[in-house]
């Protein structure tokens, strides 16, 4: 599904992506872990077409990409955002979000494609005229996954879609993301600063630090901090939490 | 408290210029030589001008005027700058560069004067001085436009539209203009006060509407000479114009803080 | 001996809308955690403890601080506030080592000079390396890490007896919050203040505090001692315990 090699990607003067080669399988799920710089964010951005200055080879779905993406790229490749609040238009009313990429791309069927998208996540047809202030951050969330699968992709991007939500509502997400992947012939790749989230959903995962991959491990020995890369060591360490000196 | 005290103004000044034939005591062209320069009384409330026409039915008939220019350059100016704003902050590089120079060429030069040099070259009259103003009076809302999209053009909903494959072009017209549209408002009332003086500026000169329309800026350019001795005659209709003004700041002011919070 | 924080009957109300409900609560000098979700009111108790509510806010009920009612003039000297991100808690006009200084004039009444040293000594000790050299910086130009230690050592510049501090570490990466947590632990410990610990992660606030109060759309719902903490009776915080994501081979 996915063929990156030697990306590199820069924030005007810095370079945040360095080197970066990877490979997804078609239906795997593949996990990217790093803090708050490491360029996690970036690459993703890279892959889904969002950001621009970026050099090396990728292949997403048997196509090379080069800057630009092809009209239709929105129906093989689909992405969430982390920021609930930010990632719906504040004017727009559920239903009118969702339909959004269907007018776009000319797909028919609208209502009934609506309704059932948001029965797939867990909310019911009272939504459809509500407006993003009027939901709450899991509710938001759910609507941005519904958005996402509109226009049934082969590759869902997944940009820390937890980390602004609660423990409670983080763990219902999760687990719809689950239900979603079983249900569907997908391939997930999702970014996030927490070991465990992405222990919890993924097969395989790569932990990121300054723009570079240190190490990729399976979701097995991402558990049991089974790793070889120093920061990574460290970073799985910070991830079991704090302990109490006296 | 702003808002409403601006838009009861507005309001009432718009009833007025509306039903001017019923509320009006005498036609703005009815002229009395013999009532001439009568000073304000219970005949004639505002008092009479140098050719016998009631004060207050021409201040009446002069809104109709007045409003009516500010509506045209209302209707006129903001669609252009709220469309030009937009896409300079939206797709930025040399699209924003050429437009936002375009932009501050027209509002690096004084207003009333190219007010002025377009209607003289136009010719005076209603049409051309709505012209004139709106020509002059477009910038500031693609200036404020322009710095609604460029907060916008990073957000996460606009990425999600990009990458459902809508064009650059609808998503400025379906997603980012709409957002914009309330700081254009604000900005809208916050500019009318000006469009009132400009206009009334240009009736002062001579140049908008001609006699016997009755215009404010007009009324003050012919009752200036009375000034000493009938001041009612200029007095009036100039403080019909500050009435005005004022009231549009206010609602423009008002408006601002109370679409604000909302957006946040 | 009375209780360094006391809050009796405290309700906090905006509008119609109660969002602090009838919370009672009292500690020495112990760590005390308050954990709950988004909008269970936590912050906003913390906010009413220190007089710091918005002016739409109507609050009943009382604060005593080591026996004396809450004054404002306690702000800053006997109790200290630190909040989440530093970048929007810290004045972004002065630089880190004025603001300190500051602090130090106001509270402990040192002159320019010795208030500069302090400050400097002060940024020192909460483990900044070149603390000279961030005395002169603005809060924008620090990492996260670094803004919260200027944060912790400018609030405990003035010896504080209570500190209450709203999820200080939830805006940082977990490998530099370990650090801040670690000092925090440090200073609570050495300068025998109390803590209140306002957070919504249950494990941080298990393992760093002495006693755990649970809050939920603006009440406590359970009180018990940290180690306790597997063993709740309440749903809710059963519910909170079963949500939490574990790194668990």
């Amino acid at each position: 599904m996915i063929e990156a090699r030697d990306i590199a990607a820069r924030h005007g003067d810095n370079t945040v992506v360095r080197g970066v080669s990877f490979e997804v399988a078609d239906g795997e799920s593949f996990g990217v872990v790093g803090e708050s710089g490491s360029g996690k964010s970036t690459l993703l951005r890279v892959i889904a077409g969002l950001h621009r200055d970026w050099s090396g080879e990728l292949t997403v779905a048997g196509e090379k990409q080069r800057s630009d993406r092809k009209r239709d790229f929105g129906r093989v490749v689909s992405m969430v955002f982390q920021d609930p609040y930010g990632s719906l238009h504040p004017r727009q009313t559920v239903a009118r979000a969702l339909a959004e990429p269907l007018i776009v791309q000319g797909v028919g069927d609208i209502d009934a494609r609506i309704d059932a998208a948001l029965r797939d996540v867990g909310l019911d047809s009272a939504h459809r005229t509500r407006y993003p202030h009027q939901l709450s951050g899991g509710q938001r969330q759910r609507v941005a996954i519904a958005r996402s699968l509109m226009l049934e992709p082969k590759l869902l991007l997944l940009d820390e879609p937890t980390s602004a939500l609660d423990a409670s509502v983080q763990a219902d997400i999760l687990a719809l993301l689950r239900r979603v992947r079983e249900e569907r012939d997908m391939s997930f790749v999702l970014v996030s600063h927490s070991l465990a989230v992405v222990a919890a959903l993924f097969e395989r995962a790569a932990v990121m630090h300054d723009g570079s991959v240190v190490e990729t491990v399976s979701a097995a020995d991402l558990r049991r901090g089974n790793l070889h890369d120093a920061y990574a060591r460290e970073l799985f360490a910070a991830s079991r939490g704090f302990r109490r000196a006296g | 408290m702003t808002v409403k005290l601006g838009a009861s103004i507005v309001v009432l000044a718009a009833l007025l210029a509306l039903a001017a034939p019923l509320l009006a005591p005498y036609g703005p062209d009815a002229q009395s030589l013999a009532d001439r320069l009568q000073q304000p009384g219970s005949a004639h409330w505002l008092g009479t001008d140098e050719l016998g026409r009631d004060i207050l039915s021409r201040l009446i008939y002069g809104a109709r005027v007045t409003l009516g220019i500010v509506a045209l350059v209302s209707v006129v100016t903001a669609p252009i700058g709220l469309l030009v704003g937009c896409v300079a902050g939206y797709f930025g590089s040399w699209v924003e560069a050429v437009l936002m120079r375009v932009t501050d060429v027209f509002l690096a030069l004084p207003r009333l004067i190219l007010a002025l040099a377009f209607v003289a070259a136009l010719g005076p009259g209603i049409v051309n001085a709505v012209l004139a103003i709106a020509i002059v009076s477009w910038p500031p809302y693609a200036r404020v436009a322009r710095a609604e999209s460029l907060t916008l053009r990073h957000a996460e909903f606009i990425d999600a539209a990009r990458l459902a494959g809508a064009s650059g072009g609808r998503i400025v017209l379906r997603h980012i203009m709409p957002l914009c549209l309330p700081s254009v408002i604000v900005r809208m009332s916050l500019d009318m006060a000006g469009v009132i003086l400009i206009a009334a500026g240009l009736g002062f000169l001579g140049l908008g509407a001609q006699p016997p329309t009755a215009e404010w800026g007009a009324m003050i350019a012919s009752g200036r000479q009375y000034m000493l001795d009938h001041w009612w005659v200029a007095a009036m209709p100039g403080i019909a114009i500050a009435v005005l003004s004022l009231a549009f700041n206010l609602l423009g002011d008002g408006l601002r803080d109370w679409l604000d919070p909302k957006q946040r | 001996m009375t209780d360094l924080l006391a809050v009796d009957n405290l309700s906090v109300r905006f509008g119609d809308c109660a969002v602090v409900r009838d919370v009672s609560l009292a500690m020495r000098r112990e760590r005390v955690g308050i954990v709950g979700e988004s909008g269970a009111g936590k912050s906003m108790l913390g906010r009413a403890i220190m007089g710091l509510l918005p002016s739409a806010a109507t609050m009943t009920g009382s604060v005593a601080i080591d026996g004396a009612p809450f004054a404002p003039a306690m702000r800053g000297g006997t109790v200290a506030l630190i909040l989440q991100d530093p970048r929007f808690s810290l004045n972004p006009a002065m630089t880190i080592g004025d603001q300190i200084a500051e602090v130090l004039r106001r509270h402990r009444g040192m002159s320019g000079r010795a208030a500069r040293r302090e400050a400097v000594a002060g940024l020192d000790a909460v483990r900044i390396r070149d603390p000279e050299q961030v005395y002169g910086k603005y809060p924008h130009q620090l990492s996260g890490g670094m803004g919260q230690r200027a944060m912790i050592a400018m609030m405990l510049a003035p010896n504080p007896a209570l500190l209450i501090a709203d999820e200080p570490t939830s805006a940082l990466d977990a490998s530099v919050a370990g650090g801040v947590l670690a000092l925090l632990d440090d200073e609570v410990t050495k300068r025998g203040m109390g803590i209140l610990f306002i957070s919504h992660d249950l494990d941080l606030v298990a393992n760093f505090c002495d006693r755990v109060l649970v809050m939920k759309d603006g009440a406590i719902v359970e009180a018990l001692p940290a180690r306790d903490l597997p063993n709740a009776r309440h749903p809710y915080t059963r519910q909170l315990l079963a949500a939490r994501l574990r790194l668990e081979a």
